[in-house]
């Protein structure tokens, strides 16, 4: 038997992959998880966050590399270097007391949000729309 | 040839197994989260194959996915364990 959250989560799941995965990775690497995942939470009947949620999510991400590195990588990485550069360039004309002087946790906070601003909307414009997948989980 | 693909040849020689089972059969060696890209890239390679299990109508959930080693996957996984084997031999072994 199939807990409600195990349900969400498969279908939380199988809906990110149609967005972001090919369906030859879905079909070989996320499907069988999810598979399996299924399979092994109607015989524990465990339903909270565990091991086995985090071995999917591994699936899913080991699944967006290997579709990364078989399609145009090195265009999803010029568009996310381009707006990088732009907000760094941004960032250090507007330091009043220049970049040495910052304090380190300052800088990491300024990295993290130069690398998120960068890599969003390369990542929602760019990545290949997939086609629609029926859900095969019901 | 990995370390890891020649396990997986191992346990897939001569039967069909689910990837969790391959998992649990590798006694800690395989983990859940990566086994099934590796399948992946071994299915492109040409080492395993896989199909989807069959099913009695009405089934509920996602079908599991049934993978075996290929002819030239073992033929390849017994080469890389001869050249491993050879290669471990001290020279007075090899001699004698």
């Amino acid at each position: 038997m199939r807990g409600r959250e195990t349900v969400t989560f498969v279908e939380t799941i199988t809906a990110l992959s149609d967005r972001f995965l090919s369906e030859r990775a879905f079909q070989l690497i996320v499907a069988p998880a999810l598979a399996d995942f299924e399979y092994d939470a109607g015989a524990t009947a465990r339903s909270r966050l565990t091991r086995e949620h985090f071995a999917v999510l591994a699936a899913f991400t080991g699944a967006i590399w290997d579709d990364a590195i078989r399609g145009n990588v090195w265009t999803f990485a010029g568009l996310v270097f381009m707006p990088a550069c732009y907000y760094c360039f941004f960032f250090l004309l507007g330091l009043p007391a220049g970049f040495d002087r910052l304090p380190l946790n300052l800088i990491a906070a300024l990295g993290f949000a130069v690398f998120t601003l960068s890599l969003a909307p390369a990542l929602v414009c760019f990545w290949p729309e997939r086609p629609s997948r029926k859900p095969s989980s019901e | 040839m990995s370390a890891t693909e020649s396990l997986i040849l191992e346990l897939l020689r001569g039967r069909e197994r689910y990837g969790l089972e391959l998992v649990d059969f590798s006694k800690g060696k395989l983990k859940r989260g990566s086994v099934y890209v590796t399948l992946a890239r071994m299915e492109s390679k040409g080492f395993v194959e896989s199909h989807q299990e069959e099913r009695a109508a009405g089934a509920i959930g996602l079908p599991r996915r049934l993978y075996r080693a290929t002819e030239y996957g073992l033929k390849v996984h017994d080469a890389y364990q001869l050249l491993r084997d050879a290669l471990a031999l001290r020279p007075a072994e090899a001699q004698g």
